[in-house]
């Protein structure tokens, strides 16, 4: 056949599985199948189960390996949960567009992220801090719902010795251990010390939180074509046919994952449903 | 463009079929509908209106097997002939080559059936009520998109070159005789008046400038639908599918099978979240996706008029009722 069949994965094996949280687990693969840019996503195949979509969490300059952190809600990712290392999975992508980090030069950016909504943040951050010069400052606010659900729990203190990136981190609810803000992610987003005019926000997270994130930094001064957000939509192909991932005019998978707020906010369809 | 009686294309199709698999419409009671070449032409058929199942069945069937594990899946695709495409269905293959066929991404499988279909359209002389392709700016006969073209005339065809292969096709064949001015004449006549039936038929529908917002419009239109789908399975501008793995004896075997928007699971995601949780929701997406969405991509609609979702439905529910008025 002329054209390469964009259905087959290719063939990779799962080197480590590291347990993030009760419900999230981080997956190394043992070699990096494929190439990809911070906010692009692979469809990652279980032989014989099926498919499902995830944004790689590791650094995408990374040229070893491949990592995603993946929490269990089904089918697939349950049966991702059964597998040890050595065993085989199938990968194809990369797809959708990378954030523009390029056009991002000079700016401060502001980063929220919600559960596992961190995974394509790690990659985004990893990405960002290895040309950290290009940036005015990095913010991080992250939320989970209790300390135990915060995923990279051994990476945050590294990254509180970045002096360019100020990180503030909530849980909804506290436990004896826990010594930062509680209540959900809107609650460290009451101050939010950047020059509007000379930013952007990137969000990650389940619905719910993105579209409280998003109405908030709307409130606080961002222009709506500088909210960056992830949009979680049913995906089959990854390639701008089967139609699943459609919202409004977008594909999701091809124009996506990562629409701004100016692309969404007049649409019919609810966007955070 | 030359001339052949009728006795001369069956005599062409029974030359075709010696080496080729040909499909052509032949009607059975009230439906007509594509079958392999059994010896007759029903010439009452390739002049009536489209088929009951489209081209779809030969481009994107309802199931394919796309993909292998860990091993690449191999396959042949026969060549195939059809005649009797109509205007309508040939519109959808236009819609097919956008989603398909074009783009950083395209479907090896799609491209390999449409290079090996051979596709000769037919006009069709008398549209029936379910028939709107007039009201999407198609004509009721082909002028772009099959390889040749037949136009029905009283005591034969008019047979004109529409592609390239279709053009090389008919120079090596030296088929017929030169049309007759009255040939033409009368070529031209049965499309006005076909054109004028259409016109005739869809009388008074204008397109409305935008779908409206209220649910209450969309309730009244969508009562009686009874969830059986075919509207969308029927539909040959209809594209959306699903890829499914089952189980090899080492590794898996992926297909790709028709899917439709009108199923609740279709955009719910992992973990239960639906952004179209009810009926209505699904409703109303299947009209914007057709007559807003694709249109924003591609400038065109994603309908050509056939009608067979009407034909089909048990609720008598009329696309041209909610998309015109
Ligand atoms: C771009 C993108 C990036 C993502 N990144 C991440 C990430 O980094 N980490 C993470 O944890 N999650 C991520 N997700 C979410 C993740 O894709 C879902 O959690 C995952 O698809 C759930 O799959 P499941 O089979 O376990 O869940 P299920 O709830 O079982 O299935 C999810 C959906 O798949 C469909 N489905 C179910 N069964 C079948 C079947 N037999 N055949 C075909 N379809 C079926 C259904 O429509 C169902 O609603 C991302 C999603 C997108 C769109
Ligand atoms: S929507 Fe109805 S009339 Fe339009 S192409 Fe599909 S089946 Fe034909
Ligand atoms: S809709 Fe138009 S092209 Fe299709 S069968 Fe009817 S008259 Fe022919
Ligand atoms: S996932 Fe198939 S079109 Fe986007």
């Amino acid at each position: 056949m002329a054209v390469k069949n964009p259905y087959t994965p290719l063939p990779c094996r799962l080197k480590e599985v590291i347990e993030e949280t009760p419900t999230i687990r981080t997956f190394v693969l043992d070699s990096k199948p494929i190439d990809f840019e911070a906010g692009q996503f692979v469809e990652l195949t279980v032989p014989g189960v099926g498919e499902a979509p995830f944004t790689p969490s590791s650094n995408p300059n990374d040229p070893e390996k491949l990592e995603l952190t993946i929490m269990k809600v089904g089918r697939v990712t349950s049966a991702l949960f059964e597998l040890k290392p050595g065993d085989l999975l199938g990968i194809r992508g990369p797809y959708g567009k990378p954030y523009p980090i390029d056009s991002w030069k000079g700016k401060e950016i502001f980063i929220v992220g919600g559960g596992v909504g961190m995974a394509p943040l790690r990659s985004l951050l990893l990405a960002l801090l290895d040309r950290v010069r290009d940036f005015k400052r990095i913010y991080l606010r992250y939320g989970a719902r209790t300390p135990k659900d915060i995923v990279y729990k051994r990476l945050f203190p590294e990254w509180e010795k970045v002096k360019k990136l100020d990180i503030v981190q909530t849980v909804d609810v506290g436990d004896e251990t826990w010594k930062g803000p509680t209540g959900v992610v809107t609650v460290i987003l009451e101050e939010i010390p950047v020059n509007f005019k000379n930013s952007v926000a990137v969000v990650c997270g389940p619905p719910i939180m993105l579209k409280f994130v998003t109405m908030r930094l709307v409130e606080a001064g961002f222009a709506p074509e500088t909210i960056y957000l992830s949009m979680e939509k049913n995906m089959s192909c990854g390639i701008g046919k089967c139609n699943h991932c459609r919202l409004g005019p977008y594909y999701v998978c091809k124009d996506g994952p990562v629409l701004t707020w100016d692309m969404i906010k007049d649409l019919k369809e609810d966007p955070f449903l | 463009m030359r001339f052949l009686s009728r006795s001369q294309l069956e005599q062409l199709i029974r030359r075709l079929a010696e080496t080729k698999t040909v499909y052509l419409p032949y009607r059975t009671g009230e439906r007509i509908n594509y079958h392999r070449y059994d010896g007759n032409v029903d010439h009452d058929a390739l002049a009536g209106i489209r088929p009951t199942s489209s081209l779809k069945n030969f481009l994107f069937p309802p199931s394919e097997f796309v993909a292998s594990f860990p091993k690449e899946v191999r396959k042949s695709i026969p060549e195939q002939i059809v005649i009797g495409p109509k205007q309508c269905d040939i519109y959808g293959v236009w819609v097919y080559d956008r989603i398909f066929g074009q783009g950083e991404f395209q479907d090896p499988f799609y491209l390999e059936r449409k290079k090996q279909l051979f596709l000769i359209s037919v006009d069709c002389p008398t549209p029936a009520e379910s028939c709107f392709c007039n009201l999407v700016d198609l004509t009721p006969w082909v002028e772009a998109g099959s390889d040749l073209n037949l136009t029905p005339l009283d005591d034969g065809y008019l047979i004109d070159p529409v592609s390239k292969r279709g053009k090389e096709f008919l120079e090596s064949k030296g088929l017929g005789s030169e049309p007759t001015e009255g040939q033409l004449k009368a070529r031209e006549e049965s499309r006005k008046r076909a054109m004028a039936r259409l016109e005739e038929i869809n009388r008074g529908k204008r397109l409305r400038e935008q779908l409206p917002d209220d649910d209450e419009f969309w309730m009244e239109k969508l009562d009686g639908c009874v969830e059986c789908f075919s509207c969308l399975f029927a539909c040959p501008t209809c594209y959306c599918f699903l890829l499914y793995d089952v189980k090899a004896k080492k590794g898996f075997d992926r297909i790709r099978v028709w899917d439709a928007c009108y199923y609740a699971a279709y955009a719910r995601v992992g973990g239960g979240m639906n952004p179209r949780p009810d009926f209505l929701s699904r409703f109303k997406n299947r009209f914007h996706c057709k007559f807003e969405y694709f249109k924003q991509y591609h400038d065109r609609f994603a309908c050509s008029g056939c009608g067979r979702c009407l034909k089909g439905c048990s609720a008598n529910i009329d696309i041209r009722e909610i998309v015109w008025q």
